[in-house]
C-alpha cells in the first residue's frame, strides 16, 4: 500500500503542496493566536506577581490622605498588607504622539521611591547628564519615544521637556487601558513638578488581599470605606479590571486570528473532501482494477486519506515551527497595546490543538469523502460505473434554451460539478467574510474615521475650553459673537457605591454630535442619569441610582445606557441640573465646535491669545482625535492588509486545486474541442467562465448578508470593549464593489491557472 | 476532367523520438488529395497511417516538409491558427468516438456547429437534417453518449464532424471498435456523404471499410508503397472486392 500512497501523492503532487501550503497557513496563524491566548493571561499575571502588583490600588488627593485613613484600609476585610506612595497627578498632552498629541490621565511617580508593592523593572537606561529624566511605559516606547532622545507633554498651556531616561515595565498604569498612565521621573524632575501648580499632589494606597478572598470583594469593602469618611477616590482599581482593560485590545485581536485561521480550516476541509471525491470519479476504472487484483477496500480509501494526512501532518508540523518565528513579532505589536512584554514560549496545548486536532478533523472528513469506495464493485468500477454518482444530465440543452450558444457552453459546464460548485461557493462565501470584515473596519477607519471614532469616544468636539466662575459666561458671549457653536460640557469623579466614575455633565445632551446612548434615552431632568454598560446588569431603567460627590449625594433615575470604550462601560452622564444636586459649582467648561472650513488651529491661538483672560485651558480637541485616528488606523492597516494578502494566497491556492483538478478531469474533452477547432483562448475563457458564476453568486451572497452580519460581528468585537453600539457604516456599494473585486481576482487567478489548457492538443488524444 | 487537389503535401518528414530511438515513420514523402475523393489510406501496423493523416489534417505538425491544404499552407501556422483552419476545414471522426459524454448528442453537434455559424436555428435544423441522413431518430438525439449504441455515437460522431461541411472529413479506422451491423451502418453514412461531394480521407486496417472509398493509398517503409483507384462505389460491384484484394496482395497485406 506504501507504493499505492507514494504514487498517490506523485500523481497530484501540485494540488498537495497547495493544500500543504494551505494547512501551513492554518497552523502558523492558529499556533500563533492559541499560543498568545494561553500565555498572555499568564504571563501577565506572573509578571504581576513577580513585581508585587498591589490587588488593589486606590488613589486619593493628598490633603484627604491621613494615617487614620491608611489604618482604616489596612483593617478592611480582606486586606493582607498596604504600601503607600506618594505621586503627581495630571491630564497630561503628549506631543509629536502619531504626529499629533495626545492628552492622557498621568500619575508621575518618583522612580527611586522604595516600593514594597507594585514594583517596576527599567530596561534601556541611559547614562545622560541631564536631571530632568523621565521613566516612559513601554506602551509610549512602543510609539516610538526612545531612552536618550526627549519627550514632551503640556498642561494648560505650559510645556514641559525631559530625557527619556529608560522604559519601565510594570503591571498597574503601563498602558492606557485603564484610563490611567504612569510616568516615573528622576528626583530632581519629580521635585520640580511636584513646585508646579498644573500637578495634583495624591497619595496611592497598594492594596495586598488576603489569600483567597476576592479582589472585588476587598475593593467593594475598600470603596465602602472612603465612602464612609467621604473620601473621593481619583482610581480605584483592582486586579482583575486592570487585567481586563490592559490587554482588552491585544485579546481581541489575538481572539480574531483565531477565528481566522478556523474560517481558513474549514475552507481545507471542503477542499480536501471535493479533491478526495473528484479523484474517485477521475480513477473509478483504476480502482476497479485494484480492486479486482485483490486490493481490499480499506487500503484503496486509506490510499486516498493517508496523503492526505501526511501533507496536512507536514504542513500543520511546518506551520507550528514556523509560527514561532511569527509569535515574538505579533507579541512585540500586542505588547505596545497591553503595555507590558514577555517571551512566549513553546507551548504544548497549542500544538496539539494546532496539529492533532486538525490532523483529526481532516481525517474525519477525508474518511467519510474516501467511504464511496467501500461501495464500488470491482466490475462496475473498470467500467467506470459509478452507482452512487447521481446520473450525468444535459443541463442547459443548446438547441432549446434561449441565448447565446457560448453563453449556454459555459453554464452547462457550470452545471456539471455540484461537488465543485459546492466547494467554490463555499471558498468565496468565508474569503468574502474576511474580506468584507477588513474592508468594512478599513473603511470606518480610514475613509470615514469619524464612525471609528465616534465608536471608541463619547464626544468629539473640535476644541476643549475651561474657564472659570468669573469669565464663563463673558467667554460664551464672545464666541457667539465669533459665531462658534458651545455647549456646556465637561467631566466631573464622582463615587457610586462601588468606586469612582466619570461623570458627563452637559446642558442639553441632544446638542452633543455623538449620541452614546445604546439603549433608553438620555437625561433630560436634574434627577436623571444615564449609566454605562457597565451597570446595565445592575441597574434597569428606571431604578435608582446614587452619585456622590464629597460630602452631597443624589439618588438619580436611570433614563437609559450609555457607551464609553475609554472608560470600559464605568461612566455616566446627567444634565448641568443633575451637577446641581452634588455641587454648588458648575463645572465652567464647554465644547466648541467650528464649522467644516474653520482653520481650528488658529482659533486655538486666538482663544489663547485674545482671549486668555477668559479661558483657563484650552485644547485642541480635533487634533488629539486626529492623532487617535492616526495611531488605529495604523495599526488596523497593517493587520487588514496582512489579512487580504493572506486571504488572496489561500483563494490562489485553493483555485489552484479546483482548477487543476477541473483540467484533469477535462483533459479529454479539451482534446475532442480542439480537435472540433475550439482555440486555447476560447477554452480558457470557457473554463473560467464556468466557475465565475459560483464565485459571483457567492460573493455576492455574502457581501448582501454582510449588511446583517457585518453589523452583529462588529457589535460582538466591540462590545467586548465597551461600545454597544458601533456607528459604523456598511455601504452595500461597497461591499457589492468587493464582491466584484474579488470575482475579478478569481477570473484573473483563474486565467493564469488555464495555462496547462494551451498546451492540452488535439492529436494527445490519440497519443494518449 | 482533372481533380481539383485539395491537400497536397511535398516533402514531408515525421520523426519520433530522437538520438539513437529516433524512429523515422515517413521521409521526403509526398501526397496529393483530390476534392470529393474518398481516399483510404492503409498499411500494416506502425506503418505511419494515423500520423500521415493528422499531418495532413493539421492535428500533428510534420517535422518537415509543407502541406497546402484549400490554398492555404498550414505547416508553420499556430496552433490557435490551426484551430481556426480545422474548424472550417476538417472533420474528425475517432475510433474512441470522443463524445463529449455531459452532452446529449445534438449538443454536442452543435457545439461544433457553433464554431462557424451563429445562427442557432440554422445549425440545429442542418445537425437534425445529418441526424435523419445517419439514421438517427429524435429522441435518440437527445441522449447522452453513455446511453446509447457504440454505431448510434459513431454516428453521432460523423454528424459532428460533418456539421461545418468541411472541405475534408478525417475518419482514424472509425468502425474499428464496432461489430459488422453497427460498421455497415457507419460505412453507409461515409459513402452517403461521399456522394453527395464530401471529400473523405479515412485511415483503416479494415478490407470491407476500404472498399467504400475510391482510392487506395498504402503506406510501406514510410512511403507510398502503392496507390490503387477502385472508383465510384458501388454495393453490387463484385470486381471491386477482387481488384482490391489483388491490389492488397500485391502490397504484402
Amino acid at each position: 500500500m506504501g507504493k499505492l500512497i507514494l504514487h498517490n501523492i506523485k500523481k497530484a503532487r501540485g494540488q498537495f503542496i497547495s493544500f500543504g501550503i494551505v494547512m501551513l497557513i492554518t497552523a502558523v496563524i492558529l499556533n500563533t493566536s492559541l499560543v498568545l491566548l494561553f500565555q498572555t493571561g499568564n504571563a501577565y499575571d506572573s509578571l504581576f506577581d513577580e513585581l508585587d502588583t498591589a490587588d488593589i490600588s486606590v488613589t486619593v488627593p493628598q490633603m484627604l490622605s491621613s494615617d487614620e485613613l491608611a489604618d482604616g484600609l489596612s483593617e478592611v476585610s480582606g486586606v493582607a498588607a498596604i504600601n503607600e506612595n506618594e505621586a503627581l497627578f495630571a491630564a497630561a498632552a503628549v506631543q509629536e504622539f502619531q504626529g499629533s498629541e495626545f492628552t492622557m490621565n498621568t500619575y508621575f511617580y518618583r522612580l527611586e521611591d522604595e516600593r514594597e508593592l507594585t514594583k517596576h523593572t527599567v530596561s534601556g537606561e541611559i547614562a545622560a547628564d541631564d536631571n530632568m529624566k523621565a521613566y516612559i511605559p513601554l506602551y509610549l516606547s512602543g510609539f516610538g519615544y526612545k531612552p536618550g532622545e526627549k519627550i514632551r507633554f503640556i498642561i494648560d498651556g505650559k510645556e514641559y521637556s525631559f530625557t527619556i531616561g529608560g522604559v519601565v515595565n510594570e503591571m498597574q498604569y503601563g498602558n492606557y487601558g485603564t484610563c490611567f498612565i504612569g510616568w516615573y521621573l528622576s528626583e530632581e524632575a519629580y521635585d520640580a513638578l511636584s513646585e508646579d501648580e498644573n500637578f495634583t499632589s495624591v497619595t496611592e494606597y497598594l492594596i495586598k488581599a488576603v489569600n483567597g478572598f476576592e479582589t472585588s470583594a476587598v475593593k467593594k469593602n475598600v470603596s465602602g470605606l472612603l465612602k464612609d469618611k467621604n473620601i473621593p477616590t481619583i482610581t480605584l482599581l483592582d486586579r482583575e479590571t486592570t487585567k481586563g482593560s490592559r490587554t482588552m485590545v491585544s485579546d481581541t485581536i489575538v481572539l480574531f486570528l483565531a477565528v481566522f485561521a478556523l474560517l481558513v480550516l474549514i475552507v481545507s476541509i471542503f477542499l480536501a473532501r471535493f479533491r478526495i471525491k473528484n479523484t474517485i470519479d477521475e480513477e473509478i476504472n483504476e480502482m476497479g482494477v485494484l480492486k479486482g487484483i485483490g486490493y481490499t477496500s480499506s487500503m484503496l480509501m486509506f490510499s486516498q486519506v493517508i496523503p492526505y494526512l501526511l501533507v496536512c501532518g507536514i504542513g500543520l508540523i511546518t506551520g507550528v515551527a514556523v509560527s514561532y518565528g511569527l509569535i515574538p513579532v505579533v507579541a512585540n505589536v500586542l505588547a505596545v497595546q497591553s503595555g507590558f512584554s514577555y517571551a512566549p514560549v513553546f507551548d504544548i496545548s497549542a500544538a496539539c490543538i494546532s496539529v492533532i486536532v486538525i490532523l483529526a478533523a481532516v481525517f474525519l472528513f477525508t474518511v467519510l469523502a474516501a467511504k464511496k469506495i467501500k461501495r464500488l464493485e470491482p466490475i462496475n468500477a473498470i467500467r467506470g460505473i459509478d452507482p452512487l454518482k447521481p446520473a450525468v444530465k444535459n443541463h442547459f440543452p443548446l438547441d432549446t434554451s434561449k441565448g447565446a450558444i457560448g453563453f449556454n457552453l459555459i453554464l452547462k459546464q457550470t452545471s456539471v460539478s455540484m461537488g465543485r460548485n459546492i466547494l467554490l461557493f463555499a471558498v468565496t462565501f468565508v474569503m468574502m467574510i474576511l474580506l468584507t470584515f477588513t474592508g468594512a473596519l478599513l473603511f470606518n477607519v480610514n475613509v470615514r474615521p469619524y464612525n471609528f471614532l465616534t465608536t471608541l469616544s463619547e464626544e468629539l468636539p473640535d476644541i476643549r475650553v475651561q474657564s472659570d466662575k468669573k469669565h464663563f459666561d463673558e467667554l460664551k458671549d464672545i464666541l457667539d459673537r465669533e459665531n462658534v457653536r458651545h455647549v456646556n460640557y465637561g467631566i466631573s469623579m464622582t463615587e457610586y457605591s462601588d468606586g469612582s466614575i466619570p461623570v458627563i455633565v452637559c446642558e442639553d445632551h441632544s446638542l452633543l454630535e455623538n449620541n452614546i446612548i445604546y439603549s433608553g434615552r438620555h437625561p433630560q431632568a436634574a434627577d436623571e442619569i444615564a449609566v454605562g454598560s457597565e451597570f446595565s446588569a445592575d441597574y434597569a431603567i428606571g431604578d435608582t441610582f446614587r452619585l456622590s460627590l464629597g460630602e452631597n449625594s443624589h439618588d438619580y433615575k436611570v433614563t437609559g445606557y450609555i457607551q464609553s470604550v475609554n472608560n470600559n462601560g464605568l461612566i455616566a452622564e446627567i444634565t448641568d441640573g443633575g451637577y446641581e444636586n452634588l455641587s454648588d459649582a458648575p463645572l465652567y467648561s464647554m465644547n466648541l465646535y467650528m464649522n467644516g472650513s474653520a482653520d481650528i488651529e488658529s482659533f486655538v491661538d486666538r482663544l489663547n491669545s485674545d482671549y486668555d483672560e477668559y479661558t483657563v485651558s484650552v485644547s485642541n480637541a480635533a487634533k488629539e482625535t486626529e492623532s487617535m485616528q492616526m495611531m488605529y488606523s495604523s495599526l488596523i492597516t497593517v493587520v487588514a492588509a496582512a489579512l487580504f494578502i493572506i486571504t488572496v494566497l489561500i483563494v490562489l491556492l485553493i483555485l489552484y486545486v479546483i482548477m487543476n483538478s477541473m483540467l484533469t478531469d477535462l483533459k479529454t474533452d479539451f482534446g475532442i474541442y480542439k480537435a472540433m477547432g475550439f482555440t486555447s483562448s476560447q477554452l480558457i475563457i470557457r473554463t473560467v467562465g464556468s466557475i465565475t458564476p459560483v464565485v459571483l453568486i457567492g460573493a455576492l451572497f455574502s457581501a448582501i448578508l454582510g449588511i446583517g452580519y457585518l453589523p452583529t460581528v462588529f457589535n460582538g468585537i466591540f462590545g467586548v470593549i465597551g461600545a454597544m453600539k458601533n456607528n459604523f457604516e456598511i455601504p452595500l456599494l461597497m461591499l457589492i464593489v468587493m464582491a466584484l473585486i474579488l470575482t475579478a481576482a478569481n477570473i484573473f487567478i483563474g486565467v493564469l491557472l488555464c495555462h496547462p489548457i494551451r498546451k492540452i492538443t488535439a492529436y494527445s488524444l490519440i497519443k494518449e | 476532367m482533372e481533380k481539383e487537389v485539395i491537400i497536397s503535401a511535398k516533402h514531408l518528414k515525421k520523426v519520433f523520438g530522437s538520438g539513437e530511438s529516433e524512429q523515422v515513420i515517413y521521409s521526403d514523402f509526398d501526397i496529393d488529395i483530390y476534392k470529393g475523393d474518398f481516399t483510404v489510406i492503409m498499411g500494416a501496423s506502425g506503418a505511419g497511417k494515423s500520423t500521415l493523416m493528422y499531418s495532413l489534417s493539421g492535428m500533428d505538425t510534420p517535422n518537415a516538409g509543407t502541406i497546402e491544404f484549400c490554398g492555404s499552407t498550414i505547416t508553420g501556422m499556430t496552433s490557435d491558427e490551426l484551430a481556426v483552419f480545422r474548424r472550417k476545414n476538417c472533420g474528425f471522426v475517432f475510433q474512441q468516438i470522443y463524445l463529449i459524454d455531459k452532452m446529449n448528442l445534438i449538443d454536442n453537434v452543435i457545439t461544433a456547429g457553433s464554431l462557424t455559424s451563429k445562427n442557432k436555428a440554422d445549425i440545429v435544423e442542418r445537425a437534425n437534417s445529418l441526424f435523419d441522413m445517419v439514421n438517427i431518430p429524435p429522441a435518440t438525439r437527445k441522449k447522452l453518449p453513455s446511453l446509447i449504441s457504440g454505431g448510434e455515437a459513431q454516428r453521432a460522431g460523423i454528424v459532428r464532424a460533418a456539421i461545418n461541411q468541411p472541405s475534408a472529413i478525417f475518419a482514424d479506422e472509425p468502425t474499428g471498435a464496432l461489430n459488422s451491423n453497427n460498421s455497415d451502418a457507419v460505412l453507409d453514412v461515409f459513402s452517403k456523404l461521399n456522394a453527395t461531394g464530401q471529400s473523405i480521407i479515412m485511415v483503416t486496417h479494415d478490407k470491407k471499410s476500404a472498399l467504400r472509398g475510391n482510392r487506395v493509398v498504402y503506406i510501406k517503409d514510410g512511403t507510398i508503397f502503392g496507390d490503387c483507384d477502385l472508383g465510384t462505389y458501388s454495393a453490387d460491384d463484385k470486381n471491386r472486392t477482387k481488384k482490391l484484394e489483388d491490389f492488397l496482395k500485391e502490397m504484402g497485406w
